[in-house]
């Protein structure tokens, strides 16, 4: 008897975001659950000065304890920490941020889009460390080629085969004189720089720019505030039939039938849905191999000396690049394996926290070094281990009685030596530019708090040792997908966006294809 | 460089004080563009720190007093840019102190209790009567190099907490922005405030 539920699809940013926009093109029906609301940009915000907010910028103490991106402009937009928590070891702090709205965590994306490579994709054929991706390179190209033009990703090419290009509108801007000594002393030491590639827009988020061709076909149906409790399994079948969820406001319980559930509701979230669910874990392997991106922020700021006092002449200052991975490419170089990038960036103040001075002397070094500043900020490959894990804590449940999740991430030895290696070079590059350093650091970020949280739901080709097969469909239950960071099995150093909706894109037509033949 | 430069660097200075500060209210307010448009109500508004006095008693008169002089010391005036008296920053930050977590709390009064207890075993005063160059001894913490972690020592600690909090409550001040509108034309400092989300 034909199944005629819609698909469910849970969470609306980059995964669910782009599964619907997929499957309602092709004629499918589905429904989106989101945990939250929908801004509505005239109603929803408007423009101030810092000067008129009650906290003067400092934002309500305490509000967020783990979301330094939070800032008293857009406190209200960020998850609160207090109806959404979870648990850790105060010994390994873990910063675990979100965003429940329409749109998702895409409404405050960086914008940075990087392919990833071989390099990730067949990590252990490289360097016999982690796992290989069930999948290569080629086999998702043809869907970053897809992705590029709907996100409007511009960028340089560069032919590297450790960054591949992509479908960019071409980034043709004219560097800055610093920008040029920079990236001078870059070509003396070997090391790759390109532009950033971003995603352009004042906004690129999967609100503007995937749920409106997604409602438009006539197929969608979003459903706001609605916080999935469940997914449902038929004990006949084993198959997922349905998915149960509560109003955020009302506390309403309701359920919705499915012919095919489609989580997308961010690494952790769907993770631990899963978990609440019971299913897609005969491996065991569901909620561990977290992993995400070291951060060491800032790990330099130097000043241009040229620059000092107001003395820049038009073009010194402004712009920035990107730094590509160049660490253990061809042969084993370092004391760590795998490799970092940099953002670099010109033109603003440093911090007047890297002063040692106070008063008068403060106020005047902070003129004389106004737009004179350098930065550098540090990302770097995590090796995903069985060891960093999420579990639910059922001793707490959040503000709709769902049980939290435990997360244990700690970095280890590869990341600390990665860390420190990036300082020393980065100082290296900074001095080769004739920059004068005036602060540098190794200290990561704690685990968490790049937003780049991945793994949890890895891909694999052997059911035993992966939730997810190549296509994001769990081993266990063939109607039940998991599209979003969860799936990835390394990372790189490259941000995740755009590959978790290359693979979101690829996994919704494979859904469709199987449907079509019947075997779904 | 003039002195009227100094604090240019500093993050940011809005444009537009959305209502002038006091001595400025005498000032004819022009009519907004839409007047007398039946559809909105689009009134000049003014925000509590250009008009009235916070009234706040977290920190004793000893601490607020140790404050006032600490925020004078760290960020004075500077030219034509008001520094922490005339932003009120002290007052805004007792505030501030008194709505943050525990820790806070008490790495401030620790910490103002210690300013005023150095004073009292090198000068038999209290911190607030000492010139800036008989304070300099008990800053000394501030002229340190800058580390990630910061030095171990809570007062050392705390003279590094108020140095940024003191320069960030000024610059982001009402009383700021009006002086920062007189004199420059810069517009930062603005940006999209997003109201909660229902």
């Amino acid at each position: 008897m034909p199944n005629d539920n819609p698909i469910v699809i849970i969470g609306s940013g980059a995964a669910g975001g782009m599964a619907a926009y997929i499957l309602t093109k092709l004629g499918i029906k589905c429904v989106m659950l989101e945990a939250g609301p929908l801004l509505d940009l005239d109603r929803h915000r408007v423009l101030k000065p810092v000067s008129e907010l009650p906290y003067r910028g400092f934002g309500r103490p305490g509000q967020f304890p783990h979301v330094v991106q939070a800032s008293e402009f857009d406190a209200n937009l960020w998850a609160d920490e207090k109806e959404n928590p979870y648990t850790n070891d105060p010994a390994d702090p873990y910063n675990w941020v979100r965003i429940r709205l329409v749109g998702g965590k895409t409404l405050r994306w960086g914008r940075a889009s990087w392919r990833l490579s071989d390099y990730e994709f067949k990590g252990k054929d490289h360097d016999g460390m982690g796992d290989n991706w069930p999948i290569s390179y080629s086999d998702l190209a043809p869907y970053y080629d897809r992705v590029e033009p709907i996100f409007r990703v511009s960028g340089r090419k560069e032919g590297w085969p450790q960054l591949p290009d992509g479908n960019f509108l071409e980034d043709k801007s004219v560097d800055s004189q610093s920008v040029l000594r920079f990236l001078a002393a870059a070509k003396k030491m070997d090391i790759p720089t390109t532009k950033q590639r971003r995603s352009q827009g004042t906004f690129a988020s999967s609100a503007n720019l995937l749920l409106p061709d997604a409602v438009a076909t006539g197929n969608l149906q979003i459903v706001t505030n609605a916080v999935v409790r469940e997914i449902t399994k038929d004990k006949n079948t084993g198959l997922v039939n349905g998915v149960s969820f509560v109003h955020r406001h009302s506390k309403q319980e309701y359920t919705i039938p499915a012919r095919v559930v489609i989580v997308g509701a961010s690494c952790l979230e769907s993770t631990r849905l899963l978990l609440n669910s019971g299913l897609a874990n005969s491996s065991g392997v569901l909620g561990h191999y977290l992993f995400d991106q070291i951060y060491v922020k800032n790990v330099v700021t130097a000043v241009v000396p040229e620059a000092r006092g107001g003395r820049a002449p038009r073009g010194l200052m402004g712009g920035g690049g990107y730094i590509a991975r160049f660490r253990n490419l061809k042969t084993r170089e370092k004391d760590f394996v795998r490799g970092y990038a940099y953002d670099f960036g010109s033109g603003g103040t440093p911090n007047a926290k890297y002063l040692p001075l106070y008063g008068d002397a403060l106020l005047k070094e902070l003129a004389e070094l106004n737009n004179t500043a350098f930065s550098m900020t540090t990302m770097g490959e995590v090796i995903p281990r069985f060891e960093n894990f999420v579990r639910i804590n059922p001793d707490v449940k959040d503000e709709w009685g769902v049980p939290v999740l435990h997360i244990r991430h700690k970095y280890g030895a590869n990341e600390y030596a990665m860390a420190k290696d990036s300082m020393n070079i980065a100082e290296e590059l900074c001095h080769g530019a004739g920059f004068q350093i005036l602060a540098k650091h190794a200290q990561m970020a704690p685990p968490g708090e790049s937003i780049h949280e991945l793994g949890t739901c890895r891909m694999g080709a052997d059911p035993k040792t992966s939730v997810l097969n190549k296509y994001n469909q769990t081993h266990d239950i063939k109607n039940l997908f998991v599209t979003d960071g969860s799936a990835f099995v390394s990372g790189g150093s490259q941000n995740p966006t755009l590959t978790l909706l290359a693979l979101s894109m690829r996994a919704s037509e494979y859904l469709a294809s199987e449907m079509k033949k019947g075997n779904v | 460089m003039r002195r009227r430069n100094l604090l240019k660097t500093l993050m940011a200075a809005p444009a537009l004080a959305a209502v002038p500060a006091p001595a400025a209210a005498q000032a004819p307010v022009p009519a907004p563009a839409n007047a007398g448009s039946p559809d909105n109500f689009n009134l000049p508004l003014t925000a509590p720190d250009a008009v009235a006095q916070a009234g706040q008693h977290f920190f004793s008169a000893d601490q607020s007093a140790a404050l006032e002089h600490l925020g004078d010391i760290l960020v004075p005036r500077s030219g034509d840019r008001p520094g922490s008296k005339e932003t009120n920053a002290p007052k805004f930050l007792e505030f501030l102190i008194s709505q943050s977590p525990q820790d806070r709390q008490t790495l401030y009064k620790n910490g103002l209790d210690h300013l005023n207890n150095e004073a009292s075993k090198l000068y038999r005063r209290s911190f607030a009567a000492l010139t800036p160059g008989e304070a300099k001894p008990i800053l000394k913490p501030l002229e340190g190099a800058w580390t990630y972690a910061g030095p171990s020592d809570p007062f050392a600690q705390f003279l590094l907490a108020a140095k940024e909090d003191v320069l960030r409550a000024c610059v982001n001040s009402p009383a700021y922005a009006t002086a920062m509108a007189a004199i420059t034309r810069g517009s930062s400092g603005m940006n999209y405030y997003w109201f909660p989300v229902e």
